[in-house]
């Protein structure tokens, strides 16, 4: 059984690295096209909204960076989940494989972008002549919970996007219109007096996982009511996939 | 021991209308009632296996007939356990393998040896167990070079030449296939024919979907006829088949 699961997460993983090798193939600098990308979008960014916000770019721009860079692997994430089976129609019709082959290579291919993305936050902080310090650390609790939470949202995600197909679409403009709602180029710090926005954010799951990764990076531990989201987010999440899974997944096939 | 049984397999697939795959259209209808949501649902079921019941045991060979759309690929999806039957059970003992998409996971992007590792793995093959005959799947292929060159670069011939090294690696002792695999000029089809042989040989129940009269004569000792999703006659392969071609002919 377990070198069957060791076979299966082997193959996920292949097959997650042909699919990201897939996107820079062609390009000579291979997968650090996409720090490049990365870097010269928060410099943008950072440049262009550190001055019409009028921010300390010393602040601004790890912020900026921590929040520009999860965002985007949460999103394509997101985005890519709606598709997860339907682009692997040909093998789910064919072979019996465990559908947790098809959700590992979406978050392998994802996560391992997001790596090559980190990169750019000890670059930038180091730039900005910042403190790290031991609180830095919590970053890496963070991201095993934000990993945990993407994963099932991507299971849920796919298996209700491979039956409504109209999903990938609603999930791409809902993630549009999430990116301004969420606190990535502003801080909610600024919107102190305003106690709707405050609400917003509070309530915005997806908010709560960049604030796992974010605040550690700034030299804060995130509050308690932040951990307690995360933690009965990813419990009722993943009870809620599995439920959906338990009931949908020998339709999955029928779906594609 | 290899085995499979099927007992009372009905499968309905669903076909969806471009309105019933999309959710906003479905919200619409819920909004306005149950009744008009029933009507309007669009999602139809197709009935693509009914009552379908058979044993097989280790050695038979089982030739699938029937026309188009009579059921033979939903019954060989089954068989794979990529459809799970709603209706029925489905017990197969042993290991199975396909040859029904032998190109089935190739990216073309990836240099042949990724295909070959790639390929290798979706069938269930071990990273070991690969790169113990990457040689031999390498020579088979007839590649030289152009193993380290991306698939997107190959010509047809190359390309199948390739997929057909790596998808006759496998040793499954439930083997399916639809129609017999020939690929290549002369002189591999030849090389090929003896490998695909050495396969079926080698397995323990093989399950050959095909229109081919003397080819299912040759490799099958039973056959199944499938007839919009029934078994229509399940026997030696001489008898099935007088029937379903007079049955064909007088059409």
């Amino acid at each position: 059984m377990t070198s069957t699961l060791r076979h299966n997460v082997w193959l996920a993983f292949m097959l997650g690295w042909q699919d990201l090798k897939q996107s820079y193939r062609r390009s000579p600098i291979g997968p650090f096209w996409l720090t490049v990308n990365s870097g010269i979008l928060i410099a943008t960014m950072g440049v262009v909204f550190g001055v019409l916000f009028d921010m300390e770019l010393r602040d601004y721009l790890p912020y900026l960076a921590v929040g520009l860079v999860t965002w985007n692997f949460l999103s394509t994430a997101l985005n890519e989940a709606c598709n997860v089976f339907v682009l692997s129609e040909g093998l789910i019709k064919q072979i019996n494989l465990p559908v947790y082959v098809y959700i590992l290579r979406l978050m392998w291919k994802n996560f391992t972008i997001y790596l090559h993305n980190i990169v750019l936050i000890p670059v930038v902080v180091l730039l900005t002549g910042r403190p790290l310090t031991w609180t830095a650390l919590l970053f890496f609790v963070g991201l095993v919970l934000v990993l945990v939470n993407v994963g099932w949202i991507v299971l849920a995600l796919g298996i209700v996007a491979t039956r409504y197909r109209d999903f990938s679409q609603l999930t791409f403009a809902f993630l549009n219109i999430t990116f301004y709602i969420t606190p990535i180029v502003w801080d909610r710090k600024t919107l102190d007096h305003v106690e709707w926005a405050q609400w917003l954010v509070t309530l915005n799951p997806l908010a709560t996982l960049l604030e796992l990764v974010r605040a550690p990076i700034m030299g804060n531990v995130p509050s308690l009511l932040t951990w307690q989201i995360a933690i009965g987010l990813s419990l009722g999440g993943w009870a809620f996939a599995l439920l959906l899974f338990r009931r949908f997944r020998h339709r999955i096939a029928y779906w594609v | 021991m290899a085995s499979v049984s099927l007992s009372n397999v009905t499968i309905d697939v669903p076909v969806f209308t471009t309105k019933a795959r999309f959710f906003a259209a479905t919200l619409v209808n819920m909004a306005t009632g149950g009744r008009l949501a029933k009507a309007h649902d669009g999602s139809v079921n197709v009935r693509a296996l009914e009552d379908v019941t058979f044993k097989a045991a280790e050695g038979e060979r089982i030739g699938l007939v029937g026309h188009n759309g009579a059921g033979k690929s939903t019954l060989l999806r089954v068989l794979s356990g990529a459809y799970h039957p709603g209706i029925g059970t489905v017990d197969v003992k042993g290991t199975v393998g396909s040859l029904i998409d032998i190109s089935l996971g190739i990216n073309t992007e990836a240099t042949g040896i990724e295909n070959i590792f790639i390929r290798g793995a979706i069938l269930g093959l071990s990273k070991k167990q690969i790169q113990s005959r990457l040689d031999a799947i390498v020579e088979f292929s007839e590649l030289g070079d152009f193993i380290h060159l991306p698939v997107r670069t190959y010509s047809s011939g190359m390309h199948l030449r390739l997929a057909f090294a790596v998808a006759t690696e496998i040793s499954p002792e439930v083997l399916l296939m639809d129609e017999w695999l020939s690929v290549g000029d002369e002189d591999f089809r030849h090389k090929a024919e003896q490998r695909l042989l050495k396969v079926v040989e080698a397995t323990s129940i093989l399950f050959l979907a095909s229109h081919s009269r003397d080819l299912l004569e040759k490799v099958c000792n039973r056959v199944i006829w499938l007839e919009h999703g029934h078994v229509i006659a399940d026997g030696p392969t001489t008898e099935v088949l007088d029937h379903y071609f007079t049955s064909r002919t007088s059409e």
